[in-house]
């Protein structure tokens, strides 16, 4: 299960597991966002390459509106699958 | 030489997903094997099965057997198809590439060769099998 919860100044709270059964439903709702965004990763539990599709069409989104995508608190495993990815070299992570 | 298996068959869905994600938990559990190998496993998994259905041509149930020996855990995908689609065959992907030129496609099999030291198929009588096999400290 995955929840996105919007906070203030931004900020997607991201909690539990974005693979494929929830990814379309995490790029609609992002999608419905306006940047820049942070995402709070420190409650994801775990992603998959359909999540990290996820993450990367809505930094294309952004970046093509002048905007920006950060991610921050990531735990090591999932952290881990971006640098699989070699995302974790130029997406800003923090 | 691998010992204790068990299977689970599950519909071409992503709902299967959560089936698959507790079925490895069971596995872990009855072969005392440590949590810490579940995430690495549900994503050589996810990105098989996911691979199956949107990609492969056929119908049924997959089946995901999994099975330990000392140091190592064999992953195998069984699914009915017309022809043989052999993810192992898959071009590897380029992620060096700027951000804005990369595609998303391919990642989930790079990161089964990642995360994999075996990996292989089989096509024999209209059944696809996709074999993977992960070294684990047992």
């Amino acid at each position: 299960m995955l929840e996105l919860r919007v906070e203030p100044a931004g900020v997607v709270i991201v909690k539990g597991r974005l693979d494929a059964a929830e990814s379309d439903r995490a790029l609609a709702a992002l999608a419905a966002l306006p940047g820049p965004l942070t995402l709070d990763c420190s409650q994801m539990e775990y992603i998959s390459s359909a999540g990290i599709s996820v993450i990367m069409q809505t930094w294309k989104r952004l970046a093509a509106q002048g905007s920006s995508l950060k991610l921050v608190g990531l735990i090591p495993r999932v952290r881990s699958v971006f640098a699989y990815a070699g995302l974790d070299r130029v997406l800003d992570i923090q | 030489m691998f010992f204790a298996s068990m299977e689970q068959a599950v519909p071409r869905t992503m709902e299967s997903l959560a089936v698959l994600v507790d079925f490895v938990r069971e596995f872990l559990a009855a072969e005392r094997l440590s949590t810490e190998l579940a995430f690495d496993m549900d994503l050589v998994i996810e990105e098989l099965f996911t691979n199956l259905v949107r990609h492969a041509r056929g119908g049924g149930d997959i089946h995901v057997l999994l099975e330990h020996a000392p140091g190592e855990v064999r992953i195998r995908l069984l699914a009915a198809e017309a022809s043989p689609f052999d993810p192992a065959a898959a071009p590897r992907v380029q992620i060096d590439l700027p951000l804005a030129e990369r595609r998303a496609g391919g990642l989930g099999i790079h990161f089964v060769r990642e995360l994999c030291k075996q990996f292989h198929y089989e096509w024999r009588d209209g059944v696809g099998t996709t074999t993977v096999v992960m070294g684990v400290t047992s």
